[in-house]
């Protein structure tokens, strides 16, 4: 029998939580070890180098690459800027001039005789990451990142759409906040209830709106989404994360009251999701002093095994994405619909019933 | 040897297997598996390995583990006298191939890169259509663990080939191990353009030149730039690892790469047997297939079909439609997305109901389909030439850019993967298999078990006898075996005769044209029969022309399969139901 492997999710009005905050390359770190940080410090930073644009010189010029030292006005080293002259052919006592100019500001890299290409590397993009959450610097990961140690709300969700995002925390159907708040930041728009694609594509380029949560979108709202031409212009639209998965799906309430309790926070959402090699799950988090932690009456499991009591989300039909609590883990597999043997547990759902449910149909909530 | 440990440490999961010689015959002593360790918060692959171990002794008695120190050598009761392992942790080994011409050298590299066990994530030519900065991106887009660069006969262009390794340079692609390693880099092209790839690339990549694998257009030489492949995955992939250079100091000889170990195995049984076989493993993420035709091995991998990971990619190959003609009741096309996407984001999940369990089928059933017309394009013979190639043994051919699998003439195939080998009912695998492939003449079909040809297949390598005998007695489930005519007929009527011969045989049938039969065969049992194709049905010998043979039982039996090749594209009403019934695969 294998060793069990439940996934987990976690869904915390407060816990802690250590964050990796790292480069993408190595660079230079700009905090220290035990030194406290606010969401917005910038905690590393690194020069990601240009990219490199090849010109294809002597095939625009009708020449042999052999040919390209003949021609070449400029040598590896040189800084050129966009529209700088590369090499240029002067023909019939001067009455033909044909020329090649660069296409991009940076630096010569090489010229190449035989293949006639011009390389020169655009400058290098400055890249800088953020604390993300108020805490402490815990470690220092080289000259890549650091794990910063905080505590606050945690909410992971399944799936996401767009990077890092800052803003208010609000409800969709509900009020808005004070002036003040809504006009200096962006907000981060929750809808419980799920919301429809002509009204999400709306917000796509609509200023103000750093992020949307919902329980579940369909995929082709998902399509609408991913796709650039809808942006309307946007250079950055809204990062959009579902908590629990594709299709028309409410959201649970245990999750909604938690983000009601932090309506007018100011949260951190990133929608980065990987599904594989490296799981990555997109994520809603609110900095919390841990003084202000008030313990749960409801128990589950903080390391997202699967065990009685804690809390569970359903992954298949026909209860997908309904909450319940684990009442017992039997041993010995069952038979299912399907006619497969598989181990199982039996959950409870709200209200009152009960469900037997393969193992690997469970998601814990953790937290 | 009287005990062997084979692991395979793939992308969700460690599997051990434990052979232990028994009365001189080895067997499969037990099998156990944890999760792969390789990602956070783990980061160390021997986490797993220890995991797997320790369930392996739970579950065989047999005492593996000392402290953290595998116990050797075995004897009767406690440790191991071999442990070997493969490896496809981490998404295996992910290369991209660059070359001159698409048709020539590019498809030359990836055959070298597949045979060598890779994933080929991305494939560029000077003449793929793109342009150079298109180019870069999309390498840089792949994120591979290697490059294969090919190009030019030797003495020939020496200008594409530096264009192609300046699109290499403009890319500047990270290793996914080690932010300060470098990329490693094989160029295996024209031998006189070495000297400006190394200047090219010399300052950015790890980079080795190795012999041209197409020095002459009419000469493919993959087995050097296959080796160094090998060499560098365990030396810049395998070694940067987390926790594998400890496994690598454990184990007996190399860690194989998960697919090359199968394709070993793969060959080694066509050998032995003098058949052609085929086998297809379809996973979470890619699907392999493995074809040794007449001698002739070849390797494909559709990096981007599978039953999890990949499902949604499945639907957008496939589309709606052909994956829909796979059910036997309707569903709508926006709830078949998002049952596909909530697959693909929570990969572990398993049908939970018939519904559900009829639409992983259907998918698999596309999946295997696009998998293997993917593998049909691949396992050509060369192009553009009218001469021999060299895979393992060479042949002729009579047309260039033909494909060498012809499904009349293979004798066995053999499924794997976790909706083949563990589909509720036997029947169910056995269907998948008929509508994907659509098998033609008479094929012996079997199931992997226990998903252990890759531990067998490293085995070979030290030990081919073991490892095929094990294969044979412990992981291979024979379902029986398929005879499907080739071609169409209009209007109704027979469109097979079968007389059985022997003296307990089965009554003599007669199978509908457009139906399905199957005839109860034990696994181990066989039975001589007479088949009559109606013209102009096919059974290999040509139009109408009755075939003898030897049908071998299974755990499904004999199929007779009247349907006609090539399936309709869209099955008659009621039909899907109908197959299934006959077949004996509904729940």
């Amino acid at each position: 029998m294998s060793r069990g492997l439940t996934p987990s999710l976690v869904v915390s009005p407060h816990t802690d939580f250590r964050l990796s905050r790292q480069l993408p390359l190595p660079g230079e770190i700009l905090v220290q070890e035990g030194q406290r940080v606010a969401a917005d410090q910038v905690v590393a930073r690194a020069e990601r180098p240009g990219r490199l644009s090849i010109v294809h010189v002597t095939s625009r010029l009708g020449l042999d690459p052999a040919d390209l030292n003949k021609v070449l006005k400029v040598a590896a080293g040189d800084q050129v800027t966009e529209g700088h002259l590369l090499a240029e052919v002067i023909g019939l006592w001067g009455l033909f001039r044909a020329r090649c100019d660069s296409p991009v500001t940076g630096k010569v890299e090489y010229a190449s005789n035989t293949t006639g290409h011009v390389g020169i590397r655009t400058p290098p993009v400055p890249i800088e990451v953020r604390s993300c959450v108020d805490g402490v610097v815990e470690q220092r990961i080289g000259d890549e990142g650091v794990v910063v140690q905080g505590s606050g709300a945690l909410i992971q969700g399944i799936y996401g759409l767009g990077g890092e995002r800052r803003g208010i925390l609000r409800f969709a159907d509900k009020p808005p906040l004070e002036a003040r708040q809504e006009v200096d930041v962006e907000r981060v728009l929750v809808y419980p209830r799920g919301v429809d694609s002509d009204a999400l594509s709306g917000l796509l380029g609509a200023p103000g709106v750093a992020a949307v949560l919902v329980a579940g979108l369909s995929s082709a709202t998902i399509r609408i989404l991913r796709d650039p031409e809808n942006w309307k212009g946007s250079p950055s639209p809204p990062t959009v994360i579902l908590t629990d998965g594709f299709g028309e799906l409410n959201m649970d309430p245990r999750i909604t009251a938690i983000l009601e309790e932090l309506t007018g926070s100011l949260a951190s959402v990133d929608g980065t999701t990987q599904i594989r090699a490296g799981v990555v799950r997109p994520q809603v988090l609110v900095s919390r002093p841990a003084s202000s932690r008030i313990e749960e009456d409801v128990p589950s499991s903080r390391h997202g095994s699967l065990s009685v009591g804690c809390r569970v989300r359903l992954l298949a039909a026909p209860d997908f994405a309904v909450h319940g609590t684990v009442l017992e883990l039997p041993e010995e597999p069952r038979v299912i619909e399907t006619g497969s043997s598989v181990r199982v547990a039996v959950v409870k759902l709200h209200p009152d019933r009960i469900r037997v449910v393969p193992r690997a149909n469970l998601e814990v909530l953790a937290g | 040897m009287n005990a062997i440990l084979a692991i395979d440490c793939g992308s969700t999961t460690t599997k051990a297997v434990l052979i232990v010689q028994k009365d001189g015959l080895h067997r499969l002593a037990g099998s156990a598996q944890s999760p792969t360790t390789v990602e956070a918060p783990y980061e160390d692959v021997m986490v797993g390995v220890w995991n797997s171990l320790e369930e392996a002794e739970a579950l065989t008695g047999r005492h593996l583990v000392e402290g953290e120190r595998l116990i050797r050598p075995g004897d009767s009761g406690r440790g191991v006298d071999l442990f070997v392992s493969t490896s496809s942790a981490g998404g295996g080994l992910q290369m991209v191939v660059a070359g001159v011409v698409g048709s020539m050298s590019s498809e030359s590299a990836a055959r070298a890169a597949l045979g060598a066990g890779a994933i080929v994530t991305g494939v560029l030519s000077v003449d793929d259509g793109r342009e150079s900065f298109e180019r870069a991106a999309a390498l840089k887009d792949w994120k591979p663990d290697m490059v294969l660069l090919a190009g030019g006969t030797d003495g020939g262009t020496v200008a594409h080939v530096a264009s192609m390794a300046e699109v290499i340079r403009a890319a500047d692609p990270k290793p996914r191990f080690g932010t300060h390693a470098r990329l490693p880099v094989i160029f295996a092209g024209n031998q006189e353009a070495s000297a400006e790839v190394l200047n090219i690339l010399g300052s950015v990549c790890e980079i080795e030149t190795v012999p041209n694998l197409r020095p002459v257009l009419e000469r493919e030489d993959l087995h050097p730039a296959r080796e160094t492949i090998h060499d560098f995955f365990l030396e810049h992939v395998m070694a940067r690892a987390p926790g594998y250079e400890r496994l690598m100091e454990m184990v007996d000889g190399e860690i194989l790469p998960t697919p090359a170990a199968v394709g070993f195995l793969v060959r080694a049984l066509s050998e032995r047997r003098s058949k052609n076989v085929m086998a297809v493993d379809i996973g979470g993420a890619t699907t392999d297939v493995f074809s040794v035709f007449r001698g002739a091995f070849n390797r494909s991998v559709s990096a981007n079909l599978g039953m999890s990971y990949s499902a949604s990619n499945v639907l957008e190959e496939a589309g709606h439609a052909r994956i829909l003609r796979w059910l036997p009741f309707d569903m709508e096309r926006e709830e078949l997305e998002n049952k596909i996407m909530n697959k693909t984001i929570r990969p572990t999940v398993i049908p939970q109901t018939v519904e559900d369990l009829s639409l992983e089928q259907a998918v698999a059933r596309e999946a295997l389909r696009l998998s293997f017309e993917q593998h049909r394009e691949l396992a050509v013979s060369l192009k553009g030439v009218q001469q021999q190639r060299t895979i393992g043994d060479t042949f002729s051919q009579s047309r260039t850019g033909a494909s060498l699998v012809d499904l009349t003439s293979l004798d066995l195939l053999i499924a794997s993967g976790g909706c083949l080998s563990h589909a509720p009912r036997r029947q169910q695998a056995m269907a998948m298999v008929l509508d994907a492939f659509q098998l033609e003449g008479i094929t012996e079909v079997m199931v992997d078990n226990v998903f252990m040809m890759p531990h067998l297949g490293v085995l070979a390598s030290v030990d081919e006898d073991i490892a095929l005998a094990v294969m044979e007695k412990d992981c291979l489930v024979p379902l029986g075996t398929v005879v499907a005519p080739r071609g169409r007929r209009r209007g109704e009527g027979w469109a097979l005769r079968v007389v059985f011969r022997g003296s307990k045989s089965p009554p003599a049938l007669e199978i509908p044209w457009g139906e399905i039969a199957v005839v109860p065969l034990e696994p181990g049992s066989s039975l001589q029969a007479e088949i009559q194709p109606r013209s102009p049905l096919d059974l290999g010998e040509g139009r109408g022309k009755p075939v003898r043979s030897t049908l071998r039982g299974g755990e499904v039996g004999l199929v007779f399969d009247a349907r006609g090749r090539p399936l309709p594209e869209e099955p008659p009403d009621g039909a899907m139901s109908l197959w299934l019934e006959r077949l004996g695969a509904l729940t």
